[in-house]
């Protein structure tokens, strides 16, 4: 028996070693790792090219180290074979078997090793304590090529022993260290028709580096965007993405990345924010990816609104609540697997830039006159195309091209308010409609009732210093308009909640200055524990004479939106939720999600923005009487399928955008009936037949996109599993989702070599952040100051 | 029982043999980079050049393309080589979703720089996954002039070998 486990053994051994595989990658400090584990390896052709390259190298005068683990080690642990790769290798090749001491050595070297083979790449990182990541009784065998000379440590983290960093002639010292990124640059191309919008975003990878790479690049895109074409463009050859489903199109992408295919897949991870990956970049390359997506505009505060987020603010996920490994962490340039995250964000750090900019070009056609048209963000140019009133052509000025906060174009029209607008389609599936529903004028002499109002300040460790700031003044703002009938309470949360008392109190001269008192001495610091503000706000006993108005006064810098969305479907009752977006880049998914949720309004004070002006107009729309319960006669056309499904309240000034699918014709007014001010309300909207527009073509796409977004809000509600719908609609109207994603592949050739080291592109933190106080560094965690 | 032990030994023996040797199936399943499997003898990638040869200036064509055997996704439209139809062309997603490619492009360029003999309108790309080597057909649905008249031409399609090392394709 002992004779034939020693048979077993041996045979076990050959035959892992016929299976050899070389999967080399470059490591300045180990040397090549050869993963001898061919559950590890990527198919047979790979097999092949791999193999052969371990000969080679094998052939040459490099030592090499052993590594055995489970069975094989049990056998073969004292008498190491001379020659190892199985026939593959030259017998000169010198190979011995680790101690433990080497093992130490190279641990976390083949711990990544595996992480970036085996496929794993999005499992969570080995982290110092961790048990072994293979299981002591799973076969595998290392090859680790020792190196005779050290190499240096590229400073950078980066692939191989150098990197190409160039800073565009004239640009001051002052901009930093330069770090070498994968992504060159991104432009942004636009036009506006009406109020739809159609934008084509072109990212830019080169390799720097001196060896290829996979650059993997998380970034935002407005959260109502349609997302419904992506090229990979490699040279002059232009490759249309396929939509997929998500799993599946991941399948491929591993398979081309794995066999030498050039390679781009974007997923979305949630409504605003994506990742982009491309795969095997070979040094001194460059490859184009463009997507191409629609959104509507907003109207508020008397103009419409086109906004551009360029980089995602760092979020905090709360650890311990359910699905924290599906938030987005915030984690420091190399400092990759840290957050314990599915999708992570690596920042710059004080003081370092990378090379990476932005273009930005919009076409402006609005029908009729644009009376002024500006950008509170960004240094623009604008230009008027042959003088016209109607059109515009602006730019992104070229001093002004560092992707660090949101860019917000606002522009008016002429007229004392923009009137209701329906625009129409027809394909060969149906009739599409969007019907910009505006508030009747008279709507706003109407006084609101007695409210109960309540302001939730965030004062986590990512509101510091100007965020904090417009918050306080936007509550002090927001207490001298209540009037003698309303009351009010003022909570404010970070890693905990307090509150200027326990119960909501009248907004007496004497409570509003407490109230005052009580908002300057806030401050920032700590953790984002938004849920528990939520909870708070909406836990008060219900006031059965006033209506309930909670403000929420945030940047939104949490990765845990589904649960907070949850709560407040949960809790919300009659409450009215409304939104102040606070600081250059807020999450505008959470905050709009939320009032939309709560059947409120959104607004955003950015640090260019006066606040008591953004609290004006927020009050002004509060302090109306709102058209709710709201139902539409849609005269004599069949309209099915609106969303939202749920119609939002009409705030004055506020318009709201429905969509929906149609037969026949509008050829009838609108009738729109609701209450307002305690009292059944009823106008009529002269469509005057259908507008179509050129813009109109993409109607199909804005309505699925609308019809995807109230999906998942069932979702996260809990009112059924969405998700087979969701997948379905985005897989018939070509669109990105939760749940698919798109592929390109070039199959018409391939790089040579492994796919090499995957790169993540550093974005620096949104202007008027602080690093120290939203970024996680090395593997803790809590953060440092918490956020 | 001890019998039998032999016996037993030489299966496990050739299954671990015939395991190294990359011939048994449940041997195949291994992880992708995100936990995905990929059968044993792995998917491959090739890309099909679509040749259109009107009879006259081809001004707008829409073809379907497919596999009838064999397991193929589509993984990538790219557009031909002559100037008119550079662009890759939109695809159905419905027919997508069957792995079947309904491709259509129009040029309004004049008739001189309209391609009037055999060019590549399109490169499809596909991946090919464990089974059968894949048998594709093509069918021209429509070809137009630039007088918006339909037109007689004919389709052919060429499979591709990747080339590796980043060179052209072969």
């Amino acid at each position: 028996m002992r004779r034939a486990r020693i048979v077993l053994g041996v045979v076990s051994f050959t035959a892992l070693m016929a299976a050899l595989v070389a999967c080399s990658v470059g490591n300045s400090e180990y040397g090549k790792l050869y993963d001898t584990n061919r559950a590890t390896t990527m198919g047979d052709a790979r097999l092949e090219q791999e193999r052969a390259a371990a000969a080679e190298a094998m052939a040459g005068n490099a030592e090499f180290d052993l590594y055995m683990s489970g069975r094989v080690s049990g056998v073969h642990a004292e008498t190491p074979p001379a020659n190892p790769s199985g026939g593959l290798a030259s017998p000169s090749a010198k190979m011995r078997v680790l101690t433990e001491e080497d093992l130490a050595r190279y641990s976390e070297a083949i711990k990544r090793r595996r992480l970036g083979i085996g496929g794993d790449a999005d499992r969570p990182p080995v982290r110092a304590g961790d048990g072994p990541y293979v299981s002591s009784s799973t076969e595998e065998l290392w090859i680790i090529e020792r190196r005779t000379t050290t190499r240096a440590r590229p400073e950078d983290d980066v692939p191989g022993s150098g990197s190409l960093v160039c800073w565009p002639a004239g640009q001051p010292t002052e901009w930093g260290k330069q770090v070498a990124v994968p992504l060159r640059h991104t432009d942004v191309s636009g036009s506006i028709a009406g109020y739809i919008s159609s934008v084509t975003v072109t990212q830019t990878f080169t390799n720097p580096y001196d060896s290829k790479i996979e650059a993997v690049y998380a970034f935002p895109l407005p959260e109502n965007a349609a997302v419904s074409d992506f090229v990979m463009t490699i040279g002059e050859r232009k490759i249309r993405g396929i939509i997929r489903e998500r799993q599946e199109a991941q399948q491929i992408y591993n398979a081309a990345r794995a066999q030498g295919h050039v390679a781009s897949l974007l997923t979305q991870e949630r409504p605003n924010i994506f990742t982009q990956r491309v795969a095997n970049i070979e040094p001194g390359r460059a490859i184009d990816v463009s997507m191409t997506y629609y959104s509507t505009l907003t109207y508020r505060d008397g103009g419409y609104e086109w906004v551009f987020p360029m980089v995602i603010g760092p979020r905090f996920n709360p650890p311990g609540t359910p699905g924290t490994t599906d938030g987005i962490g915030a984690v420091g340039r190399g400092a990759g697997g840290a957050s314990g995250q599915s999708t992570e964000v690596q920042y710059l750090r004080p003081g370092e830039r990378s090379g990476s900019d932005i273009s930005l070009a919009l076409d402006i056609d609005a029908g009729v006159r644009i009376r002024s048209i500006e950008s509170p963000t960004h240094r623009v140019e604008i230009d008027r195309p042959g003088g016209s009133s109607s059109q515009a052509r602006v730019r992104l000025a070229r001093s002004d091209s560092i992707p660090n906060k949101d860019f917000i174009l606002r522009y008016t029209v002429a007229g004392e308010a923009v009137e209701t607008a329906l625009v129409t389609h027809r394909d060969s599936r149906g009739g599409y409609f969007t019907l910009m529903l505006v508030p009747p004028k008279d709507l706003s002499r109407l006084e609101r009732g007695p409210v109960e109002m309540v302001f939730v300040v965030d004062c986590s460790g990512s509101m510091q210093g100007r965020p904090i700031e417009q918050a306080r003044a936007a509550v002090e703002a927001g207490l001298s308009k209540l009037r003698d009938e309303d009351t009010f309470q003022i909570l404010d949360f970070a890693e905990s909640v307090s509150g200027l008392g326990r119960y909501p109190m009248a907004a007496t001269s004497a409570n509003i200055r407490q109230g005052r008192s009580y908002v300057r001495s806030l401050n920032a610091g700590g953790g984002t524990y938004m849920i528990n503000g939520m909870r708070a706000a909406l836990g008060f006993p219900k006031d059965g004479e006033r209506l309930r108005f909670v403000a929420f006064l945030t940047d939104g810098f949490i990765g845990n939106e589904g649960e907070i969305l949850r709560e407040l479907d949960q809790g919300l009752g009659d409450s009215r939720i409304f939104g102040l977006g606070i600081g250059s880049s807020p999450n505008r998914y959470l905050m709009d999600e939320m009032s939309r949720m709560g059947r409120g309004a959104v607004s955003y004070a950015g640090p260019g923005d006066k606040t008591d002006e953004v609290m004006d107009s927020f009050f002004d729309a509060v302090s109306k009487a709102a058209l709710t319960n709201l139902e539409v006669d849609w005269g004599a056309a069949n309209v099915t399928e609106i969303y939202p499904s749920r119609p939002p309240d009409l705030f004055v000034g506020r318009p709201v955008l429905i969509t929906g699918r149609f037969e026949g014709e509008f050829s009838r007014p609108i009738t729109v009936r609701g209450r307002a001010g305690g009292k059944p309300r009823e106008f009529t909207v002269p469509v005057g037949g259908s507008t179509s527009v050129a813009a109109a073509r993409t109607l199909p796409q804005v309505w699925a996109r609308m019809k995807i977004a109230d999906l998942a809000r069932q979702q996260i509600a809990g009112r059924g599993d969405t998700t087979g719908g969701i997948r379905q609609l985005a897989l018939d109207y070509s669109l990105m989702s939760s749940y698919t994603a798109f592929i390109a592949v070039d199959s018409a050739s391939r790089t040579a070599g492994d796919f090499g080291t995957t790169v993540s592109v550093p974005v620096p933190v949104p202007e008027g952040v602080k690093y120290d106080t939203t970024v996680q560094e090395g593997r803790t965690v809590d953060r440092p100051g918490g956020f | 029982m001890n019998r039998h032990r032999p016996g037993l030994l030489a299966a496990l023996l050739l299954v671990l043999l015939a395991a190294a040797m990359g011939l048994v199936p449940g041997r195949a399943g291994r992880r992708g980079a995100m936990g995905d499997e990929v059968s044993q003898a792995g998917p491959r990638f090739e890309a099909i050049d679509l040749f259109i040869t009107p009879t006259g200036p081809l001004a707008a064509y829409q073809l379907e393309f497919r596999a009838r055997a064999g397991q193929v996704k589509i993984v990538g439209i790219e557009g031909g080589d002559h100037p008119a139809y550079t662009q890759p062309p939109y695809y159905d997603p419905a027919a997508m979703q069957q792995d079947r490619v309904i491709i259509g492009a129009l040029s309004t360029k004049p008739a001189g720089e309209l391609p009037a003999a055999r060019v590549r309108v399109a490169r499809v790309h596909v991946m090919i996954e464990a089974g059968p080597a894949p048998e594709y057909e093509a069918r021209l649905q429509t070809t137009a002039g630039p007088e918006a008249r339909t037109i007689e031409a004919n389709l052919t399609f060429e499979p591709i070998r990747a080339a590796a090392d980043g060179g052209d394709p072969q």
